[in-house]
């Protein structure tokens, strides 16, 4: 089963989001900043990441970069708000496969990540 | 209306409770914003309560909230950037968003749109986002090439025209696809039209550039990839591409790829095969249907998963009505009268009877539910403490407000936040303790030029502190102003008619102050809107000695005023000195109970007609409670009486009663509405022996010593 780290500070979202991919057969685990997705990545090694912008601690751009040092083929996809759109690009630039657009539509989540892991 | 909002009543419940965390969050870093230097944690902070709101409310289609929000990230993240500055002003817009964030947050919760009108706040937040002049500029200089700025020219006309004609080739250019075609790749050309938000377009193109340089090169696009990153896109990208795979694998590629309204794909040496055909544009799938998955051993395993993840997340707390914990704490108050009535039959078999291993074992089991019940007593109490906290949190913000309003430069301090305190006895002390912290800001605190007149720091000192003190919480709210002028309480005093020229001159510096505390004084000479009416400390202290607390006053005139609130831990049970009168049993607080004393009837003294004893040098005057309570003046034939000096707010009174029974705890029992008040009662509680005792309201006969 193909194992999906969500990254977000808000549990709602995170709430929100692993239920709709448990549903659709991922296995989910979540990390609530940068440094913990960085620590969770290196233990569980998720086929995908599915990364936040703006969280404490850690924001996403930097855990995008700390986590393609430890993994250059880390599969990425930057969670981010309208607005982002310079981050977001940033984070592409560091790495990141792509990215979706809150409010998250469950059919372009599960696009998106399926194009990358199936 | 209902607000139709997109989540299960579970995710409403984590939204609101993270929610409210946000509110606080911003609450306390805005007034931080604006009284700290720059300082970019911070405001990160709050900028990340403001667009972490955006999203979860943008996912649960609270639209409302998702746009006010958006409207205030705005301006943060000009602030975070140093685009703008921080101005009290703008402080205020913000804490008014605040307010309006809270009443869409009700919506939710009452699930019916209020009447709110955003369009207001939004327009100032606008104009904030605005004001520095530098980025209107810049905006200005370079308007971003977005679908909607153009939107004439990339409603896919574009796409229908000839492949090659938009896209010049250089000859190194020209050179790679020839070289390209010899090694066996093909040449494409790629054309794709979005659908995506315009302000997302420049990522989106850019990704998808990047998914084509996996499947082979790109020799020229437009817009180049120089061009996207100055986000000068349009809805459509076209490019060379020069790849091994097939035609079909690379329309197979774009399909997948998300955001595409329409793409074209051709091969470059024969253009002349799909210019000018608008058949050959597929249409991209609307979108990708996610494949349901097979229900079997895979969805249960991630079920369980999710389980186990969510058991570890959930916060190890569990919401309970309020009635239900009054509750179980009067079911407690029962017990605790019925283990000091196991006591006292235990007491009198001891005596009275042999104990035979029968009543012994009777013993022991009364000793461990008495262990039991008083542990259960203790925890029940703590379920119902609260840290301050909960009440603190609002206060910055409200200095904040009125300091401003009054031109007063305020240094809140609080401390000692955690401390625990039973919630309804939070509840009672919120308004006395704004009324206090607001005439700290408005009396207390000098205006900046006239504490520099006198040699003080121009930001004057507010500190409001609580600590647990013993078997009492403690209040300070201490200011560094002015102070309060016992003469001039003294002169009000007399003015008003609360005391003769002749008790106001034997009075002591601390007594005349206490004076505030009565009603109908007041010695600002201009009423203001926040305080100054005279009345108000009379009500601070009537509320707080209704929860059986007690104030304090020290003032120092030129250095300060500190008041001092003494509160029980609970309401429902407490200390009292169980005193008997004739044939009754009183209970008296024994918070208020400084000394009890056994005086000779000869040592009583008469002033204007009124009883008192001279303690230490100072005349302390006398109520006797049977008077008070049995309406008959008694022909005390006693020679000895025993006194209970009670202390409230500063005035002592000595309370006459026949003898003194013991310390209990007791169980505060309402006397009912058919009773209604009494003079004097403030309650009853039934003792070990399951007698009634009333409560004697000390406070009530202070007052009346004083009228």
């Amino acid at each position: 089963m193909a194992k999906v780290l969500l990254v977000d500070d808000a549990a709602f979202m995170r709430m929100r989001c692993a239920k709709l991919l448990t549903e659709n057969g991922y296995a989910v685990d979540e990390a609530e900043n940068g440094q913990e997705a960085l620590e969770k990545y290196q233990n569980i090694k998720p086929d995908l990441v599915l990364m936040d912008i703006t969280m404490p601690i850690m924001d996403g751009l930097t855990a995008v970069a700390e986590i393609k040092k430890v993994d250059p083929n880390a599969i990425i996809v930057m969670c981010s708000a309208l607005g982002q759109q310079n981050t977001v690009m940033s984070a592409i630039k560091a790495g990141a496969k792509d990215f979706i657009v809150k409010p998250y539509q469950p059919e372009k989540i599960l696009s998106t990540i399926k194009r990358f892991i199936g | 209306m209902s607000l139709h909002l997109d989540a299960s009543p579970e995710e409403l419940k984590i939204f609101l409770e993270e929610a409210e965390e946000h509110f606080q969050t911003l609450e306390e870093d805005l007034v931080r914003m604006e009284k700290e230097e720059f300082n970019e944690d911070l405001m990160q902070e709050i900028f990340r309560a403001s667009h972490t709101l955006k999203g979860s409310s943008a996912t649960i289609g609270h639209n409302r909230m998702a746009q006010l929000t958006h409207a205030m990230e705005n301006v943060l993240d000009k602030l975070r950037k140093r685009q703008i500055e921080v101005t009290s002003h703008l402080v205020d817009i913000f804490f008014e968003c605040l307010d309006c964030l809270r009443v869409l947050r009700d919506e939710i919760i009452n699930d019916e749109e209020s009447d709110l009108n955003l369009q207001d706040i939004i327009a100032k937040l606008s104009l904030e986002a605005e004001s520095d002049a530098a980025s209107v500029q810049k905006e200005a200089e370079t308007p971003p090439v977005t679908g909607k700025a153009v939107p004439e020219q990339n409603d896919g006309s574009e796409l229908e025209r000839s492949a090659g004609s938009s896209l010049e080739l250089s000859w190194e250019e020209k050179d790679a696809v020839q070289h390209g075609a010899e090694e066996g790749a093909i040449p494409y050309w790629v054309r794709i039209k979005f659908n995506v938000e315009p302000e997302m377009a420049a990522v989106r193109t850019f990704v998808t550039l990047m998914a084509f340089g996996e499947i082979g090169d790109v020799i020229i696009s437009k817009p180049t990839a120089e061009e996207i990153e100055q986000e000068k896109v349009s809805d459509c990208l076209e490019m060379l591409i020069l790849s091994r795979a097939e035609e079909e694998s690379i329309k197979k590629l774009i399909q997948e790829l998300p955001d595409i309204e329409k793409f074209d794909v051709s091969n470059y040496s024969a253009p002349e095969s799909s210019s000018g055909q608008p058949d050959n544009i597929e249409a991209a799938p609307k979108e990708v249907v996610a494949e349901p998955v097979t229900k079997g051993e895979n969805s249960e395993k991630a079920g369980n998963g999710a389980k186990i993840l969510s058991a570890k997340k959930t916060n190890r707390t569990v919401r309970v009505d309020v009635e239900l914990l009054d509750g179980l704490m009067n079911l407690v108050g029962e017990l605790v009268i019925d283990r000091t009535r196991l006591f006292q039959i235990l007491n009198m078999m001891e005596t009275e009877h042999e104990m035979d291993d029968m009543s012994q074992d009777l013993g022991r089991t009364s000793v461990h539910i008495a262990r039991v019940t008083t542990q259960l007593q203790e925890h029940i109490m703590k379920a119902r403490m609260l840290p301050v906290e909960n009440l603190f949190n609002k206060f910055p913000r409200m200095v904040r407000d009125l300091s401003q309003k009054a031109g007063k430069e305020v240094d809140f301090i609080m401390t000692g936040q955690e401390t625990e305190l039973d919630r309804s006895i939070i509840e009672e002390i919120g308004d006395p303790l704004i009324h206090l912290l607001r005439n700290a800001v408005d009396h207390g605190l000098e205006l900046p030029e006239e504490r520099e007149a006198v040699g003080k720091n121009r930001i004057g000192q507010l500190k409001l502190q609580a600590a647990h003190e013993e078997n009492h919480i403690i209040i300070t709210i201490k200011d560094d102003g002015k102070g309060i002028d016992p003469e001039a309480v003294r002169q009000s005093g007399i003015k008003k008619g609360l005391v003769s020229e002749e008790q106001a001159r034997r009075l002591t510096d601390k007594e005349a102050i206490s004076l505030i505390f009565m009603s109908g004084l007041s010695t600002v000479k201009k009423v203001t809107d926040v305080s100054g009416r005279g009345v108000g400390m009379d009500v601070v202290r009537n509320n707080i000695e209704k929860i059986n607390g007690a104030i304090e006053i020290n003032s120092i005139v030129g250095k300060g005023t500190e008041f001092k609130i003494k509160l029980p831990l609970t309401l429902a049970i407490i200390r009292a000195l169980l005193v008997s009168i004739g044939e009754a049993v009183y209970a008296i607080p024994l918070s208020t109970v400084t000394e009890t004393i056994r005086i000779q009837k000869k040592q009583i003294e008469y002033v204007n007609n009124h009883e008192v004893i001279v303690v230490r040098g100072k005349a302390l005057p006398l109520i006797r409670l049977k008077t008070v309570f049995d309406g008959s003046i008694s022909e005390d034939e006693r020679e000895k009486l025993f006194i209970v000096v009670v202390n409230l707010a500063g005035q002592q009174v000595g309370l006459v009663v026949d003898s003194l029974v013991g310390e209990q705890e007791i169980v505060i029992k309402s006397l009912g509405k058919y009773v209604g008040d009494v003079q004097g009662i403030s309650g009853a509680t039934i003792l070990g022996d399951g007698n009634v005792a009333l409560i004697v309201d000390v406070s009530n006969l202070i007052k009346k010593v004083a009228s």
